[in-house]
């Protein structure tokens, strides 16, 4: 439960900060809708040219398959009818060459005419009458067969000559065959028997082979032809002929019979493509019809799927252009992850050199810049510490007339009381205490000098003092040949004199060490004092307060201000590690320590080497 | 230069990555077109036809009625031919099998009522949907039925034979001895009309099954027993039994015969003036409208009442023109 909570959380910024950033306008959120409408507009533009075209050329290839399957089956056709034309004109020859249909020659001739095409049903000779004067196979003619009546005996007999095809038809000739045959008929003058004679042959040809070549052929899946009479419009053949009959179907007839070439019927209320084509020999029409929804379901198939493709190109160029603009902005992103880790204050950060090459120069100039801000940053630093340092100077230059003025007002009294032992030791002390302050300029001196620049001050201010207190210095033989700032211990006995000592009623007493402890050199000034409240104990060191009030520091009367100079100096020259530690309880005494690290050499000599 | 390198070469850590995410997508792609091409392909219902009993021409035209429609409505039609010499129990039996096999629609010609019932029964337990062909009823398991008018069939035979007798004369009916209702509706319709007008006088008539002889025979009892001018056959084997005697007889001519059917021979006999009316129903609508109706069905329409057709009533005059040609003799081969 804590886990899925964790990681909801997780989660939910993840994703708000997709959305921000893709919502925003950030670089990255237009290249990537920018390139992604670029390709959609693309891919769209495309996919409708391909759609027209696909469609077009859909559309154009059923037109033409539709075109050339009706023209094949027409040529067919005509080649077959060519075929049985010639075919007759044989049956003919052999026949009727010599005005003898008869003789045993021209019936080995049927013979093998019959044997070779299964296609022939009859061949018959008749007389104008419509008496039968020779047939193959031989068969009686069944009395009904009424052959005058007949269409081909009609036809022969109208133009004699010309060899007409009759429209399919049913056999009427024999007894229990009702084939249906197309029928040749042609009528002739022969000169039979030396008479010249006109008769009439026929020969029937089976439909079905016509049946084949116009049912065999597809268009579409629906798809069908039928033929037509040029003449009159009659249907000679139609795969739903009996429907057709039966008043079940239609046919636009009339309009195929005017029409050469393809055109739309919309006659029972579905598009169909009618494609005509004559079949010349024989004064028939083939009409081919395709179904127009199968062409449409092409075109929607064609759609369908181009939508798919633009839909996935959009996928595939949204993913694209997300990788690619994360890509080329994730050197801008850790830039301004950079820069803002600047504007924290963390100003040792460096851009990597890498990545486009903008952003590389980019990354160059920033660093520069930044190298920049540090070392203007450090110059800054060590200005104002050379500043801090030149005022504590000055200062400290300001507290040596200070001291000395008392002083002198304190020999100038005694020599006034004649005390001539007392200003001799004074003088003493005061010269030596100036020549160990000047100390050839240097600012470190050993904590021998230190603890002797102490012990003639306390002597003076004792004097000063009239014995109002005593002193003791103690110190090991090894702190005593260490290093110290100069200077130290001298504020923090007038210190101790002055609010510890002065106006106790007892005998003060003044204790100073130097030892080293651990790693450290401690100096200890202890007095028996009044001591310090609390209060005051605590805001002895307020450091801060020194540094940005210093102007109190210099007209504060009272060594307070020195003693946080002194505190200032420790830090300043050795760090904040080291520096004054105050002890102190109220009519028990006030002890402070001097921490500073254990330095064999002075300072001087340091910053020589 | 070298920065140049550098630039070139980022995009290339992130590449494996890419080239995976464009492969993937373009294999989503190919199978979503894979998908598309399969959905384009429907699977084409199967519609069984099994055969009438005894039917000849008649049966090659319902098959070709329901072949030609079956190619219309972009059906597979499954013809269960049957044998000359099969009676009613292969054709339940061939019916049966088709069921199993599993077929969208049956459509049958039933041979008798209980094959129609059996069949039934079975076809609507397994939901498949079946179209009577040349029957009026609509028992348990048929959903739509294809048929002549039996009565109207028979008032139009009645019709057709007073017209011949010129109203005046004796009638028999040679029937089977099957208990076929359609039978008995054009029996009755037939009687309908000829009991109505004065002249004309209603013989005991014959039955007869199923073979030509049997009828040949029930024809010549009929005749050596009553001196009729006019016979009704009310099925195709009848009205041949009975052309048989008449001319075996030589009185073709004399003793007119209206009959129902367009088998060949009857149509011989019609030219011949041995028979002399045929009333005539049209095989191939019967298929064409029966595969039609099956789709229909399929597609869910409801029909509780058959789908009913005219009858053509043909003579040796009008049977070879062009309308009828087409309709009595199909393209067979």
């Amino acid at each position: 439960m804590k886990i899925a909570y964790a990681k909801r959380n997780s989660i939910k910024p993840t994703i708000q900060r997709w959305i921000r950033r893709f919502c925003a306008h950030s670089i990255q959120s237009i290249i990537m809708w920018s390139f992604s409408a670029f390709i959609l507009l693309i891919v769209i533009v495309v996919a409708v040219l391909l759609f027209n075209k696909f469609s077009r050329s859909a559309e154009q290839s059923v037109f033409l398959n539709a075109q050339q399957i009706v023209d094949q089956v027409s040529y067919n056709l005509e080649d077959y009818v060519d075929g049985m034309a010639q075919l007759y004109r044989a049956i003919e020859e052999n026949m009727l060459a010599d005005g003898q249909w008869d003789d045993e020659q021209v019936t080995q001739q049927l013979n093998t005419i019959m044997r070779s095409r299964d296609d022939i049903v009859s061949i018959a000779l008749f007389n104008e009458q419509g008496d039968m004067l020779r047939n193959h196979p031989a068969m009686p003619v069944k009395a009904s067969a009424r052959v005058t009546e007949q269409s081909w005996f009609h036809s022969a007999m109208r133009v004699s000559n010309h060899l007409s095809f009759s429209l399919p038809h049913v056999q009427n000739l024999y007894d229990h065959t009702f084939k249906w045959v197309v029928t040749m008929s042609k009528g002739i003058t022969v000169v039979h028997n030396g008479e010249p004679t006109y008769v009439i042959l026929l020969v029937d040809i089976n439909f079905k082979k016509i049946d084949e070549l116009s049912s065999r052929i597809s268009l579409g899946k629906r798809g069908y032809a039928y033929i037509i009479d040029e003449g009159a419009g009659n249907i000679v053949y139609h795969p739903q002929q009996q429907l057709i009959y039966m008043g079940l179907r239609n046919e636009s007839v009339e309009r195929a019979l005017t029409s050469s070439d393809s055109y739309i019927d919309e006659s029972d209320g579905v598009k169909r493509l009618n494609t005509v084509k004559s079949v010349v020999n024989i004064g028939w029409k083939i009409v081919g019809v395709s179904y127009l929804d199968e062409i449409m379901t092409t075109r929607e198939e064609v759609n369908r799927y181009l939508v798919q493709v633009v839909a996935m190109v959009l996928v595939l160029a949204i993913a694209v252009s997300l990788i690619l603009s994360a890509m080329l902005t994730r050197p801008i992103r850790r830039m301004g992850r950079t820069m803002k880790a600047v504007e924290r204050g963390d100003f040792n950060v460096e851009l990597p050199m890498q990545g486009p090459l903008e952003v590389v120069q980019l990354s160059s100039r920033f660093n520069l810049m930044l190298d920049k801000i540090r070392q203007l940053m450090k110059q800054i630093v060590k200005e104002q510490e050379s500043k801090r340092r030149y005022e504590l100077e000055a200062l400290q230059a300001q507290i040596n007339p200070h001291f000395l003025y008392n002083t002198l007002n304190s020999v100038v009294r005694m020599v006034g009381m004649s005390k001539k032992e007392e200003v001799i030791t004074m003088i003493t002390s005061l010269s030596k205490l100036f020549r160990l302050s000047l100390s050839k300029g240097k600012t470190s001196i050993s904590v021998r000098e230190e603890l002797e620049h102490a012990r003639h001050y306390l002597t003076i201010q004792q004097m000063r003092y009239k014995q109002k207190f005593d002193f003791l210095i103690e110190a090991d033989e090894a702190a005593q040949s260490c290093y110290t700032l100069k200077l130290v211990l001298q504020p923090l006995i007038e210190n101790a004199i002055v609010h510890g000592i002065e106006y106790m009623v007892d005998q003060g007493h003044i204790h100073i060490t130097a030892a080293i402890q651990g790693d450290l050199l401690e100096m200890t000034v202890r007095d028996n004092g009044v001591g310090m409240s609390p209060e005051m104990l605590e805001r002895i060191l307020e450091v801060e307060t020194l540094r940005q009030h210093p102007a109190p520091f210099i007209n504060t009367a009272g060594s307070g201000v020195a003693v946080r100079n002194v505190h200032d100096r420790i830090q300043l020259y050795y760090g904040h590690r080291y520096g004054l530690e105050y002890e102190s309880e109220l009519e028990e005494g006030t002890t402070v320590r001097i921490r500073i690290p254990i330095i064999h050499e002075s300072g001087e000599e340091r910053e020589h080497d | 230069m070298i920065s140049m390198k550098r630039v070139l070469w980022i995009p290339i850590v992130q590449k494996g990555r890419l080239v995976v995410l464009i492969l993937s997508l373009i294999f989503l792609t190919s199978c979503s077109s894979d998908a598309t091409i399969d959905e384009n392909e429907p699977k084409l219902r199967h519609i069984a036809l099994v055969a009438p009993i005894h039917a000849e021409e008649q049966g090659d035209a319902i098959r070709l009625g329901a072949e030609a429609a079956a190619k219309v409505y972009g059906m597979v039609l499954d013809y269960i031919p049957l044998e000359p010499s099969d009676d009613e129990a292969e054709q339940l039996q061939a019916a049966l099998k088709v069921l199993e096999k599993g077929s969208s629609a049956i459509l049958i010609d039933p041979a008798s009522e209980a094959v129609l019932l059996k069949l039934g029964d079975q076809a609507s337990a397994a939901d498949v949907p079946i179209i009577a062909l040349n029957d009026e009823r609509m028992t348990t398991g048929v959903l739509s039925a294809i048929a002549i008018h039996n009565e109207a069939a028979g008032r139009k035979a009645g019709e057709q034979l007073a017209d011949l007798l010129g109203d005046r004369g004796v009638v028999a009916i040679l029937r089977s001895d099957r208990e076929d209702p359609d039978l008995i509706a054009r029996e009755e319709g037939a009687k309908s009309v000829l009991s109505g007008i004065s002249g004309i006088q209603i013989a005991d008539g014959a039955a007869c099954g199923k073979r030509e002889d049997a009828c040949w025979q029930a024809a010549k009892q009929l005749l050596d027993r009553e001196s009729v001018d006019g016979i009704l056959a009310l099925d195709i084997q009848a009205s041949l039994g009975a052309a048989k005697e008449v001319a075996r007889r030589n009185v073709q001519g004399k003793i007119k015969i209206v009959t129902f059917g367009s088998d060949l021979e009857q149509l011989q006999l019609l030219q011949d003036g041995i028979l002399h009316k045929l009333i005539v129903q049209n095989g191939f609508s019967t298929g064409y409208l029966g595969v039609e109706q099956a789709v229909k069905v399929l597609d869910g329409s409801k029909y509780d009442k058959p789908i009913v057709l005219e009858t053509k009533v043909i003579d040796a005059d009008n049977m070879f023109w062009m309308d009828n040609q087409k309709v009595l003799f199909p393209f067979v081969k």
